[in-house]
């Protein structure tokens, strides 16, 4: 498409390249151009207005609400277990096991909900390295330790790793209407 | 008896363990970034195979889970006889 | 406890990258509307674009422990959609004659004024219309927000392919939305 577009000297596919490049540099025969304008507004128009078209789709038209089940159940089928950590001989646990007990104690201490987890050797001792994020009007603080106080007592509990170091960092706050997600 | 009916028997006393909630499919022996599965066919999910047996399991959470595995362990051993190594491997505990 | 159906999509990740299968759940239950609606537009066929999806999300949740920005994840997934979407595309035998698989439904919903209603169903119908690759481009483009380099590697074709077949594809949408400028 060899047109130029109102004298500009550049034609659609070269307004199309531009638009893509985030208009940068800036060419002034294009910006100063109010046809060049019109037709670069006109494609970001249209362009945000697909968006919203699929949006609406899934909005108004959404799948049966059955239809991930299966899949869904497949994936929690598979468990990501990681490496053993052994108790004694004959007998051991693996980190993923640790970890999905490390989220159930921490997500059961009001106001917290657990992220990331990790669990590491640092030579002769572990640590625990728990990310949370807090329920906007908790004291962070004290909702931190009293998950580092109820993951010490599930790893106590279960697992090898009662005398781990463990870490918990508030990443996150986050409030009950879900207005910052 | 073969090594996959032992395996077979395996699987069966395991879960019959108070404590334990299922059995999973696993690699033998000590080993990182292992995948459990849930059966998905006939196959034992218990690993025999010769002089050592692995069974891995998801505990429930209202015994301590070593004990668990233990009381697994010890189970399995009965079956296998004193010349095989068993490997208890806990994989899940539900909270 | 604060529930995980609150809690942003990052956190989400983070924790289905550990292992949590529920988390995972809400995640993409959030997110399936869209996905599958972006499909559907890509593949014209509804069984089509919920297989599309599922295999998606299978992939998804085997390559979550490598995302490197869990807080992108929606656009990640998004990506890998494409992907799947565009295998489907380039399986299919290619006409050029109007396909007689199915046209997105269309829903009366109250919730947009009539105007609006209208254009976005014009839209839908001039997408609908335009030949297969150039609308791919299109939803990649502009609802997907890929790259040229990022199409062209699901296409199989030149970035510079790319370029000018969504220069092309603007020509057509801009000329048949005219009434809408």
């Amino acid at each position: 498409m060899n047109d130029d577009i109102g004298g500009s000297g550049y034609s659609l596919d070269d307004l199309s390249a531009y638009l893509d490049r985030g208009r940068t540099p800036a060419i002034a025969a294009i910006d100063r151009n109010p046809e060049c304008q019109a037709l670069l507004d006109a494609m970001t128009r249209f362009g945000a207005l697909s968006h919203e078209l699929v949006d609406r789709d899934g909005a108004e038209q959404p799948p049966s609400p059955g239809w991930l089940d299966g899949l869904l159940d497949t994936v929690a089928q598979e468990v990501r277990a990681g490496r053993d950590l052994p108790y004694t001989e004959g007998l051991v646990v693996t980190e993923g096991a640790v970890r999905t007990l490390v989220r159930e104690a921490g997500d059961a201490v009001p106001g917290a909900l657990v992220g990331r987890t990790r669990i590491r050797e640092e030579g002769e001792l572990t640590r625990i390295e728990i990310e949370i994020s807090v329920l906007g009007d908790r004291p962070l603080v004290a909702v931190g330790d009293q998950v580092r106080e109820a993951v010490a007592d599930a790893l106590r509990r279960h697992t090898p790793l009662g005398d781990a170091a463990i870490d918990v960092t508030v990443v996150d706050v986050h409030l009950a209407d879900g207005a910052d997600g | 008896m073969s090594d996959r009916e032992m395996a077979l028997a395996i699987d069966a006393a395991a879960a019959a363990v108070p404590g334990v909630r299922r059995v999973y499919r696993a690699p033998a022996g000590i080993g990182g970034a292992a995948r459990l599965l849930l059966q998905r066919d006939d196959e034992p999910l218990s690993d025999v195979r010769g002089s050592r047996a692995t069974v891995s399991i998801g505990v429930q959470a209202d015994a301590p889970a070593q004990a668990t595995a233990a009381a697994v362990a010890a189970a399995v051993q009965l079956l296998v006889g004193p010349e095989v190594e068993v490997l208890v491997r806990v994989g899940r505990i539900e909270g | 406890m604060s529930t995980l159906e609150q809690a942003p999509d990052g956190l989400l990740a983070r924790r289905a990258a550990d292992g949590d299968g529920v988390a995972f759940g809400v995640l993409v239950r959030r997110h399936a509307p869209f996905w599958r609606a972006f499909a559907l537009r890509l593949l014209r066929s509804g069984s089509d674009a919920e297989d599309c999806v599922q295999e998606a999300l299978i992939a998804a949740w085997e390559q979550l422990p490598k995302l490197q920005d869990p807080d992108k994840v929606r656009g990640w997934i998004t990506t890998i959609v494409s992907r799947k979407a565009t295998d489907r595309i380039r399986s299919r035998r290619f006409t050029d004659d109007i396909d007689d698989l199915e046209v997105p439904a269309r829903d009366m919903g109250p919730e947009r004024t009539a105007v609006q209603r209208s254009q976005l169903d014009a839209l839908g119908a001039v997408l609908a219309a335009l030949p297969e690759e150039q609308r791919t481009i299109w939803l990649l483009r502009e609802v997907a927000g890929e790259s040229y380099d990022e199409i062209a590697e699901h296409l199989g074709v030149p970035a510079d392919t790319v370029r000018g077949r969504l220069a092309r594809a603007r020509k057509t949408v801009i000329d048949r939305m005219k009434d809408w400028r």
